[in-house]
């Protein structure tokens, strides 16, 4: 019975230290609104306010194209034919779409829009225009356009190129001269941004993800380039195609948890079974203390009751029972 | 010493396996950024940076000023380390003046080329002189310049040399400037009287008939080329300038005197220069001087017309506004001129009626920020009739939408809400609209009708919780020029089987609780109970269980059987059993029976305990 009793309170406890470690955890995810470290985007949360886009049959209903930036950056996972679609008319009816890729899902969301453009899958170099290092390349060269007005420089991370344009597009800055790809097969300048006209919309594409980071943003003029793509308009920010961490994973199950005893019939149910288990407690406990001499003293009326009560204390010093 | 080999060679093998997988980690899954804080600073290749330096002097060297200095504007971008920081902007820095003083050399040279054209010799020397101090600082510079070169190629560790043959080439650029110079004063002394070289004066006059002049109209030019004691000077050229480019040359007759006719351009300015130059050619080098005529300013004259127009204040994206104007001149209507009119980086042309009016259409883009905008106006010149030009404003709207929602006081989980509403502007219905509603988790979507009203179905599913739910009705209107709007309220969703759910849970709870007060009370009132409804201890003191012992007590005695403390009860009935007579041994039993269940089973009934005492005195009767 100890035994049993021991294993219980180490598994509650167990149970409430995990909660409360995960709760506490910061994320360390890449990309993710909640992460305050280097590769996060708590920064852009602060900044342009996202709604975060959950469910993309929301987009074409929740908001109004026009006035909305949406922002895929980074994508891990591949697109939906439905989630294109929404995409799609989201694009039709004069929305911003921000593709922001280097490696990750954005050609297969390219491929089903049928925009001939893509991402090069080989890394961008540069040997001079950088920060720090040749794979933090800068961007200088910008075309007039909406977008990059008060822009000088632009700061990349592990970027790569875009790669068939066609005259559907128009290319808004190109890597330096000095830019190279991979080794050193093919020197620049090479597109990096450009945008693609559908339907009353544009496909702003960037080819890099990691340029609003949070150790990216304030580099060069980042945040200036963020804060053009985003002027006056609301902010949709996509984060399902996103890889989520075990952290994560666990996280968004406890606030689901969370949510479930939030609603009114769990709380008044778990209110109940609080109560029935206090009680429960409560007449065991009363059983064990004061009943036992009682029961005895039915069964034996015989008995010595003043001796029963003696014996009784003595069992309660003496910790016996 | 086996095992120890063993872990050994396993260990290298682990190592191994890693070193050859993580590259090809790194392919499958490739890097997407890294922390720029841990990254180390990388130097620049030499190479790319002498090309970019290289770029640079190649602009200069063409003559592409502007280029070369956009090129350098870029050179903060360039990343290096600390510790090349101060050589790397002193070498921008020599270079970049370098560049400044070509280029102002440059256009040194060429205004006393200009000034040469139009004899005016002493001012052209001026001009040189200062072109050949920039040449000479700009030289100086080259030296310094080098000797950074030699030090950011050190620290680089890289050759100098292809810094230092650029430099060369910049030194190519100043000297043949100094050519130029050169060239340009000899011009300039071929001109100029010497001791040895004395050169007679010439003098030149300019004539107009009127200084005031009408644009287009021909103007006669004539004056009379002679030495300075009058002689005339036949067969000369005279270079004729208006406005300070070269508008033709006359020829001078045997008198000396020219004659040039033109007709003033439509340039539309109020005041222009106009002058005649004589540059001695051939064999008249070396014997004439140069002369320029005094300068005349012409007033041109030309209608300066009105222009008037408008736009309305407020405009809608999406839809078409008018501009409406009229070009006149002293009140009179100008038909068909061309209107130009250009907003949002696009041009449309209109074209003016017998009355000098015109209209024009212009869409405003549905994705149009909102916000002034300036529209330019301008209407072209003609003949004598100049251009005009106006600036309009308007502001780009977008006019708020107005909803009003009917929502359902509550509702029931598992069927069918129905939220009601009517959607306007300005008090006129908005037909086709997008209404969403959501509530909760869920949606749903419909369109305003002719009259703007809607009416949404939303399916509340069956596993929807009680409680007020807060929705949201959103409106994105079909219409650019609408803003769309969104209301929020909330909602009251009850669902019957969590309700009944909790009122079972509540019974339950109050069951238990009625169950729990019962037992309380039967446990406290057992003693009550006992004296209540035992029959025995008002007879014999000790209940039952003095009976049972009392007779064992006899039992005992008359079968010399003892009652131990580890014998149970049958057990000693089984004992003694033999020993007594049947009717003794049935009575005892049965008393033993109901002791028995007396100490372990329920409470004994008032019928039993009336037995046991019936036992009792029948055993006591029969064993005397």
């Amino acid at each position: 019975m100890k035994v049993k009793g021991a294993l219980a309170t180490g598994f509650i406890i167990a149970l409430i230290l995990i909660v409360g470690i995960s709760y506490a955890a910061p994320c360390v995810d890449d990309f993710s609104l909640e992460n305050p470290f280097w590769n996060g985007h708590s920064q852009l949360k602060l900044k342009t306010h996202p709604t975060e886009l959950l469910d993309y049959m929301e987009l074409p209903v929740g908001f109004s194209a026009r006035d909305t930036t949406l922002l895929i950056i980074g994508p891990s996972k591949p697109f939906n034919e439905g989630e294109v679609e929404c995409i799609r008319r989201f694009l039709e009816d004069g929305g911003l779409v921000v593709l922001a890729d280097d490696f990750g899902s954005g050609n297969d969301l390219l491929m089903k829009l049928k925009v001939k453009a893509k991402f090069s899958a080989l890394p961008l170099r540069d040997p001079l225009f950088k920060y720090k290092g040749s794979y933090l390349p800068k961007t200088i060269d910008f075309k007039p356009s909406p977008y990059t007005v008060n822009l000088s420089s632009i700061a990349l991370n592990h970027a790569t190129i875009l790669e068939n344009l066609g005259g559907e597009v128009e290319v808004l800055a190109y890597s330096t001269i000095f830019s190279y790809l991979g080794a050193k097969k093919s020197v620049g300048p090479f597109p990096v941004m450009a945008e693609v006209k559908l339907g009353s919309g544009s496909l702003v594409l960037i080819s890099d993800s990691s340029i609003f980071i949070n150790s990216m943003l304030n580099k060069e003029n980042n945040s200036q380039f963020l804060a053009n793509l985003v002027r006056g308009k609301s902010v949709v920010i996509d984060t399902i195609h996103w890889e989520a961490s075990n952290l994560i994973a666990f996280k968004g199950m406890l606030t689901q948890i969370y949510l479930v005893a939030g609603r009114i019939e769990v709380r008044y149910i778990l209110v109940a079974l609080l109560l029935v288990a206090v009680f429960k407690l409560n007449f065991k406990r009363g059983e064990k203390r004061g009943d036992w001499l009682k029961e005895v003293l039915r069964k034996h009326p015989e008995w010595d009751a003043k001796l029963l009560r003696e014996l009784e204390e003595e069992r309660g010093i003496y910790g016996a029972g | 010493m086996v095992d120890t080999d063993l872990s050994g060679v396993l260990t290298k093998l682990l190592v191994g396996a890693l070193i050859l997988t993580l590259p090809l980690t790194t392919v499958l899954h490739p890097i997407r950024h890294v922390d720029p804080a841990g990254l180390r600073d990388e130097y620049p290749l030499p190479a790319s940076l002498y090309l970019f330096y290289l770029r640079m002097v190649d602009f200069m060297v063409v003559e592409r000023w502007d280029e070369a200095l956009s090129q350098l504007k870029h050179s903060p971008h360039i990343f290096v380390p600390s510790d090349l920081q101060f050589i790397f902007q002193r070498f921008n820095n020599l270079l970049n003046d370098t560049r400044r003083d070509l280029e102002e050399a440059r256009r040194h040279i060429d205004n006393a080329s200009s000034l040469i054209d139009r004899a005016a010799l002493s001012d052209a020397e001026l001009e040189l002189d200062r072109a050949k101090t920039l040449l000479l600082k700009a030289n100086s510079t080259l030296f310094k310049l080098e000797r950074a070169a030699r030090h950011l190629a050190s620290l680089l560790r890289a050759s100098p040399k292809p810094l230092l043959n650029m430099i060369d080439k910049l030194r190519g650029l100043i000297s043949k400037y100094l050519d130029e110079i050169d060239e340009l004063f000899a011009k300039i002394y071929r001109y100029q009287p010497t001791p040895t070289k004395p050169l007679i004066r010439t003098i030149l006059t300019i004539e107009v008939k009127t200084t005031i002049v009408t644009v287009g109209d021909s103007v006669d030019v004539w004056g009379c080329l002679t030495t300075d004691s009058n002689t005339p000077l036949p067969s000369r050229i005279v270079n004729i300038f208006f406005d300070n480019d070269k508008i033709g040359e006359s020829v001078t007759l045997s008198n000396g005197s020219y004659h040039f006719k033109f007709n003033i351009p439509y340039i539309y300015k109020d005041r222009v220069v106009l002058c005649a130059v004589y540059l001695p050619r051939g064999v008249d080098e070396g014997r004439f001087r140069p002369s320029s005529s005094r300068i005349i300013i012409l007033n041109i004259m030309f209608e300066k017309p009105r222009l008037d127009a408008e736009v309305p204040n407020l405009v809608l994206p999406s839809l078409n506004f008018t501009v409406n104007g009229r070009l006149s001149l002293h009140g009179k209507g100008l038909n068909e001129y061309l209107v130009l009119i250009s907003w949002l980086g696009r041009t449309i042309t209109a074209i003016t009626d017998v009355n000098g009016v015109f209209t024009a259409e212009l869409s405003v883009p549905p994705d149009a920020p909102t916000g002034v905008y300036r529209i330019m106006v301008k209407a072209r010149p003609k003949g004598i009739i100049g251009p005009a030009s106006t600036i309009l404003t308007t502001k780009v709207v977008r006019v708020p939408v107005n909803v009003e929602v009917e929502p359902p006081i509550a509702s029931l989980a598992g069927a069918v809400t129905i939220f009601r509403g009517r959607v306007s502007v300005d008090g006129e219905p908005l037909p086709y609209a997008n209404v969403h509603i959501k509530v909760g988790d869920w949606s749903s979507v419909t369109f305003t009708g002719s009259g703007g009203e809607f009416t949404a179905l939303l399916n509340i599913p069956p596993s929807a919780s009680t409680q007020s739910y807060d929705y949201i009705v959103s409106v994105a209107p079909s219409v650019a020029w609408a803003l769309p709007v969104k209301q929020v309220g909330s909602v009251f969703i009850l669902n019957l089987f969590t309700v009944e759910a909790i009122g079972i849970t509540g019974f339950v709870v109050a069951a238990m609780l009625v169950r729990r007060r019962e037992e309380g009370v039967k446990v406290i009132e057992v003693p009550m109970q006992v004296e209540e409804r035992r029959l025995i201890p008002h007879r014999v003191v000790g209940g039952i269980a003095d009976l049972y012992w009392r007779v064992v007590g006899l039992i005992s005695k008359y079968t010399g059987v003892e009652m131990r403390s580890n014998y149970t009860v049958r057990e000693y009935v089984e004992l003694v059993r033999e020993r007594l007579k049947v009717d003794v041994y049935s009575a005892f039993r049965d008393l033993s029976l109901i002791y028995e269940k007396h100490l372990y089973g329920e409470k004994l009934t008032g019928m039993e305990e009336e037995y046991a005492l019936q036992y009792y005195n029948e055993l006591l009767r029969m064993m005397g």
